[in-house]
């Protein structure tokens, strides 16, 4: 099958909980409804039209990090929204609210940098997405919006845009995993010869789909495993995609 | 004229024996991570000093107070609404040129020309059978219309709506992102300090303080969005001279010492969407090691520091020679001329010290 793919990057990232209350806390990846949203603005989409046009059942993403990550906390005064009358500040006190930040591990230096790859059923968005993201081009076009990590001042930027092969396997077999790996694929983690260094793992419950009211979905939510250096994880999978680099890749689903 | 042509910044500025930006969380110390030493600002203390200057100038403003009282939304709401409906001339001007408001408009409230008085009439008779929603539609056109017309934050940044039957999002067609200091910053050692409260009593304060931090912002500037929210022309070069000339206004006791140091700015063809993305990325900063390597080097002044803009100058040439810019525009402070920004790329000189028009 063909995949796309392409890199998101970009200084500072804010991909909210959707569950988090008093402090606002952040996945470490974009949830795939995130990465929607994005191609959905880039495409020119408005706001809350193309929850159906990238659900799970018409479109897959996978997603890996390839730079290693760390989070930063920073205190914000919003304003506390209770009713219509409080968008102004005119509330006495502002809502110190605890934000949660990704930032690369060398934030002077550094990048974060997500890959991400994509399989549309509609031809014509996989052409146009082509067209948006070029293989030789350091920035990005938009029909919409203008990229951000999350949040709309966490800018961003994309590249790297490339057609790629891939071939889906379904047989439960021990591979090196280069995306994020959705716990219920994944048979065992194998740990027998880990590089000091290799892993730093976590399990995160990301957003996968939502309906048109902004509901999640009963399959809308996926646990996630995530390798924070960026690299492969060694895992007994019952289905991946093998791509012609001969890297192997998840969808979230 | 609405924006019609997407753009992308690069706004710097040095912070000398100051506190660019507190965390209110941390003493208000100033926001760093500290594994890095890098200083970081956030995007709302740019758009707050935007907002104080273009309001000292007479513009009106949403995140605002009315005759310096704190008011809900809904009676900024009406406030504008009244002055928009007590001018005949203007809401003329507003349904010429928006057709669907004036169709609206005419369908609820009639052809009387006397706008307010039919407003505030129909409100109240629908108020008193409780029937308000049956005036969303106009409100939500007229509304969200004048709002736009009238607050020029909302224009630039964007905000969130909510009145009576209107619930809208806008997201900003200008996108500020967190600054963050092109190089390692240290914190001033000795932060405590003396206020003597009278003549018997003294307190021990805490005044945190950065000695030196060359800061960078990166931001866009989104033909579609301005669409939205009717950011026009006139509204960027306003937001340009605001950045600059509003972080040099901000004198309070924590921001004295910082200096806008330059802004470049890349204006593409109305046909090309296209972005480069973080143009800080194309920035390099070295620090002046002098002729001892080995000696540490302690920034205290942009003349410890070396900004080579090299990477920028390069790819705005291929951008030109692919035909997708159509001008750079820039300004530098006279300080920063001593051959300490290296290679920056050519560009339109624009005043951004020039005085603006005040407001209305």
């Amino acid at each position: 099958m063909k995949i796309f793919s392409f890199h998101l990057r970009g200084k500072m990232a804010h991909f909210r909980k959707y569950y988090s209350n008093s402090s606002a806390l952040s996945y470490f990846i974009p949830p795939r409804t995130t990465v929607a949203g994005i191609l959905a603005g880039l495409l020119g989409r408005e706001r809350d039209t193309y929850y159906h046009e990238f659900s799970l059942e018409k479109c897959q993403i996978a997603l890996a990090t390839r730079a290693p990550i760390k989070k930063c906390m920073q205190k914000l005064n919003l304003l506390m929204i209770k009713g219509d009358r409080d968008f102004n500040g005119s509330a006495e006190y502002p809502s110190q609210t605890a934000t949660e930040f990704i930032i690369p591990h060398n934030l002077q230096k550094g990048y974060i940098d997500y890959q991400i790859w994509v399989v549309h059923e509609d031809d014509k968005v996989m052409t146009k997405l082509e067209n948006l993201i070029k293989k030789d081009f350091v920035g990005y076009f938009s029909k919409g919006i203008s990229v951000a990590l999350g949040t709309a001042y966490n800018l961003g930027w994309l590249e790297k845009g490339r057609l790629i092969e891939g071939k889906e396997i379904k047989a439960t077999t021990v591979v090196n995993i280069n995306s994020v790996i959705p716990q219920k694929k994944c048979v065992e983690i194998v740990v027998d010869e880990v590089a000091d260094g290799q892993y730093r793992l976590i399990k995160e419950e990301v957003p996968l789909e939502f309906d048109k009211d902004r509901k999640i979905t009963p399959h809308g939510l996926g646990n996630m495993i995530i390798n924070l250096t960026g690299q492969p994880v060694k895992v007994n999978i019952d289905s991946f995609v093998c791509l012609e680099n001969g890297e192997n890749i998840t969808w979230m689903e | 004229m609405i924006i019609n042509r997407n753009s992308e910044f690069l706004f710097g500025f040095q912070a000398t024996m100051t506190n660019p930006n507190g965390d209110p969380d941390q003493e208000n110390k100033p926001r760093m991570d500290y594994d890095t030493s890098t200083l970081l600002v956030s995007d709302a203390r740019r758009k707050r000093d935007c907002r104080d200057f273009l309001k000292n100038k007479g513009y009106q403003i949403f995140v605002d107070t009315l005759a310096d009282k704190k008011v809900p939304m809904d009676t900024m709401f009406e406030y504008v609404r009244d002055s928009w409906l007590g001018d005949k001339k203007r809401m003329e001007q507003l349904f010429a040129e928006n057709q669907s408001l004036k169709q609206a408009w005419e369908e609820m409230l009639g052809r009387d020309e006397n706008y307010k008085e039919a407003y505030l009439n129909k409100l109240e008779e629908l108020k008193s059978s409780k029937k308000t929603k049956e005036l969303a539609t106009v409100n939500n056109l007229f509304l969200t219309e004048i709002i736009k017309r009238s607050l020029i934050d909302i224009r630039l940044f964007g905000s969130a709506m909510a009145v009576e039957g209107v619930t809208r999002t806008y997201t900003g067609p200008v996108q500020i992102s967190w600054g963050y200091s092109l190089h390692p910053v240290e914190l001033v050692r000795s932060s405590t300090i003396t206020s003597i409260m009278n003549e018997d009593s003294s307190t021990f304060g805490k005044k945190y303080k950065v000695y030196y931090a060359l800061v960078a912002h990166y931001g866009t500037m989104n033909k579609y969005s301005a669409k939205l929210t009717g950011m026009t022309e006139e509204d960027r070069d306003l937001f340009r001279h605001a950045l600059v000339q509003g972080l040099m206004t901000n004198q309070t006791d924590s921001k004295q010492g910082q200096e806008p140091l330059f802004y470049l700015e890349i204006v593409y063809k109305p046909e090309y969407d296209v972005y480069l993305g973080d143009l800080r990325r194309f920035v390099d900063v070295k620090e002046n090691k002098e002729d001892d390597a080995s000696r540490e080097v302690t920034i205290r002044s942009l003349n410890d520091l070396t900004v080579d803009f090299h990477g920028l100058n390069q790819v705005i040439t291929d951008l030109k020679d692919k035909g997708y810019i159509e001008k750079v525009i820039g300004w530098i402070h006279p300080v920063a001329q001593e051959g300490r920004l290296l290679n920056i790329p050519a560009f339109d000189p624009v005043d951004l010290w020039e005085p603006i028009q005040r407001g209305e």
